[in-house]
């Protein structure tokens, strides 16, 4: 392990804190070596990162999340962890994604999710557009797709003992 | 938090004053773009030079507002994206249902 950081988000943010934003990028660029797709690697944890602690602080008291910023050799991991309510898993089947739960369903794009060892893992299959409505048939929530199509792995876990939500998303290096 | 910079006869050019957009003011600014959009009954070109940071909930209001122009039968383009911004909306494809432009001329050439 190359870096593991732990962030505290503080008392009363109501938005994502850009000095800890900036932080936890001026960390990723000093310890990665990586110079070829540097650029992308940024883009990818801004908005992992943004993604993540505004959903913590829409759904659970901001006090009591922490960030954890791990980097190897071989990739980056964020781990969210809050103490709000448990993500609510989906019920809905689909043929086409079998085993799957399906998370959103719009023109753009199919969001699901597959149970793997104790894990809730994201996916998010690119539908094929023809035509779009966007009065009647577009998503105003992103948080989740975004970072499903930032990362390479995105999961959540449920720490039923300390009653805790943990996200994680991996970027591979 | 939004200003008129150019009020034409088919659009209005409005500049978003904020560096960081996110869920803290997404809903004052979907409140008052669609505000504008019932008073004024014009195309917008919508500036985001000043943005630095977007979260999603702010591209939750954009997409609303985006629904309430077309509903009116108007329109809302973007000009002004940092490159980032611009590379998270074609992430998650916005870029198919906003019109994108670098700059404000290329954004009226057309009208």
């Amino acid at each position: 392990m190359l870096v593991q950081e732990s962030f505290k988000l503080g008392e009363a943010n109501n938005s994502m804190p850009a000095d800890l934003l900036e932080e936890m990028l001026t960390l990723i660029k000093s310890n990665v070596h990586y110079s070829s797709g540097m650029q992308e690697l940024l883009f990818k944890s801004k908005f992992i990162l943004t993604e993540l602690l505004t959903n913590a602080i829409k759904h659970a008291n901001s006090n009591d999340v922490s960030l954890n910023l791990e980097i190897t050799d071989g990739f980056l991991r964020f781990v969210k962890t809050d103490f709000g309510s448990p993500f609510t898993l989906p019920q809905i089947k689909d043929e086409q994604f079998k085993d799957a739960l399906i998370v959103t369903a719009d023109v753009m794009h199919t969001l699901y999710a597959k149970e793997e060892g104790g894990r809730l893992h994201f996916y998010c299959h690119e539908n094929t557009v023809t035509s779009i409505d966007i009065e009647n048939d577009f998503p105003e929530h992103f948080g989740l797709l975004i970072i499903t199509k930032a990362a390479d792995d995105f999961y959540y876990q449920y720490n039923e003992q300390q009653q805790a939500n943990i996200f994680t998303a991996i970027i591979k290096l | 938090m939004i200003d008129i910079i150019k009020n034409q006869s088919n659009y209005l050019l409005v500049d978003v004053n904020l560096q960081e957009a996110n869920m803290a003011n997404a809903s004052t600014f979907r409140s008052e773009i669609i505000k504008m959009l019932d008073l004024h009954h014009k195309k917008i070109i919508l500036s985001l030079h000043q943005v630095n940071y977007i979260d999603s909930t702010f591209l939750g209001a954009l997409v609303a507002a985006l629904k309430h122009a077309i509903s009116l039968k108007l329109d809302i383009a973007l000009v002004g994206l940092k490159k980032d911004i611009h590379d998270l909306m074609t992430l998650i494809r916005l870029d198919k249902v906003f019109k994108i432009y670098d700059n404000f001329n290329d954004a009226t050439k057309e009208d």
